[in-house]
């Protein structure tokens, strides 16, 4: 975790998932694409519409008023039966 | 404006414990479907409507007859597969004259039936829910009629911080509305997880009567959600400091699968199945009659029209902190809903034009986590 942002560690392992982070504390979004590149939104709207546009506007490694992106290790879901 | 509820997709039509030999009628997306079990014991569905003067087959006096259904208006009478063998009155029987059979496979103690193109029903699309059928655990389960449009409670089901406020004394508790939650979009699987994980919180009376535990939890809720029937709501339940072995064995926690299936009536009402499966407890009753009354008492308490009417009001459109990843819905109408979801390959590549929504558009996705003006 870092700058009050919760670190939350993935679940899903495929190669295109997004990932919508609420910052703890605060009113704002973190999106996360897929591609690697981030943001913070206050408007949920914005954030869909620029995660659903990749590439456009996404640049791996893009960081722009975040924090660090998720770097934890994936996380097993384990309430699932088998 | 209202999310349209896509076609080409499998949908929950009722338990298989529902449908017997006798007719048994369901609308799902605006269309009359009349299900009944074939003499081998297989579920059919065909259209509830006479191909005569569309008087519904289900309804009386149309009747059941050696396993044939013979409509109540002019005794138009039809066979297992549908189609008509007798015309009262005349010797021959159109072969044009068959009712529209729906594609139905029953998995898991469910019956889906496929709305859309038959050509198009894949039943390795329909997603699983093994413990419901499974005797290591026990379920209980109901449904309920809910007036209000089937995205609203898929708004509702995936923002679980409201379970403090509207389920206090039930599943609610301080935790879940403060707890960070993240939601992921896996958008080649086809499925919305929402995590919200409390490793230290106080155990609702929900699980605390049901699993005896006393004090403070951990509480994991993981919602995996397969657009757009099937949601379903992995919660473990533990003693604070207990996590699950390495190997994926967890002894100490108990695990209950809260699982709805939203499937649309019509444009505007929806059928709310409910199930509650858990691998504890598995033969007392007792616990079954608690968690049954009281997560049917937590479906009512949202299906109140003032919950989802809350969708469209003004007032919606402020921002809250803790349910404002339920912004999901938004690529869940984009992706989930198209006939390719989930798994389909792209027919073009990205980036693909995308119009600017319109006023109403950006409204209902927003409905309880819109931004602050």
């Amino acid at each position: 975790m870092s700058g009050g942002i919760p670190e939350a560690p993935p679940v899903r392992g495929g190669d295109r998932v997004y990932r919508i982070h609420w910052v703890l504390g605060a009113d704002r979004l973190r999106g996360v694409c897929h591609c690697g590149s981030e943001r913070i939104f206050d408007d949920p709207v914005e954030l869909w519409e620029w995660l659903l546009a990749h590439p456009d506007g996404h640049e791996p490694g893009d960081v722009r008023a975040a924090g660090p992106g998720p770097t934890a290790p994936a996380r097993r879901l384990v309430a699932t039966p088998t | 404006m209202s999310i349209a509820a896509p076609r080409d997709q499998w949908y929950v039509a009722a338990y298989g414990s529902e449908i017997r030999h006798e007719l048994f009628a369901r609308t799902v997306l605006g269309e009359p479907i009349l299900f009944r079990r074939s003499e081998h014991g297989e579920v059919v569905a065909h259209s509830d409507r006479c191909v005569h003067r569309r008087f519904p087959l289900s309804q009386a006096p149309s009747r059941l007859v050696d396993g044939q259904v013979v409509c109540g208006y002019h005794g138009f009478t039809y066979g297992t597969d549908g189609r008509c063998v007798a015309v009262p009155g005349q010797t021959r029987v159109p072969r044009t004259a068959r009712l529209t059979a729906y594609p139905v496979v029953e998995l898991d103690s469910l019956v889906w039936v496929w709305i859309g193109d038959p050509a198009l029903a894949d039943p390795t699309r329909i997603p699983r829910a093994p413990y419901l059928a499974s005797p290591g655990y026990t379920t209980v389960r109901g449904m309920e009629p809910l007036a209000a449009r089937f995205s609203l409670l898929v708004d509702n089901l995936l923002d679980l911080s409201h379970e403090t406020y509207l389920h206090g004394g039930y599943i609610g508790t301080p935790e879940v509305a403060a707890t960070p939650i993240t939601t992921e979009v896996d958008d080649e699987a086809g499925v919305v997880h929402v995590s919200r994980h409390m490793d230290d919180a106080e155990c609702p009376p929900f699980y605390s009567r049901s699993t005896g535990l006393q004090g403070r939890i951990a509480r994991w809720q993981d919602i995996e959600y397969v657009p757009p029937c099937l949601y379903k709501l992995h919660s473990r339940i533990a003693p604070v400091g207990s996590v699950p072995n390495p190997d994926g064995t967890d002894p100490d926690a108990f695990h209950v699968e809260v699982v709805y299936a939203i499937t649309p009536e019509t444009e505007h009402s929806t059928h709310d199945f409910w199930m509650v499966a858990r691998d504890f407890a598995l033969d007392d009753e007792e616990v079954s009659a608690f968690l049954a009354e009281n997560n049917r008492t937590v479906v009512l308490q949202a299906s109140r029209p003032s919950t989802f009417s809350s969708g469209c009001s003004r007032a919606s459109r402020t921002a809250t902190r803790s349910s404002r990843s339920t912004s999901t819905p938004v690529a869940w109408r984009r992706g989930g809903c198209s006939p390719g979801w989930p798994g389909r390959p792209r027919a073009t590549p990205r980036p693909r034009p995308r119009a600017p929504p319109r006023p109403d558009e950006r409204w209902h996705p927003r409905s309880a986590t819109g931004p602050r003006r």
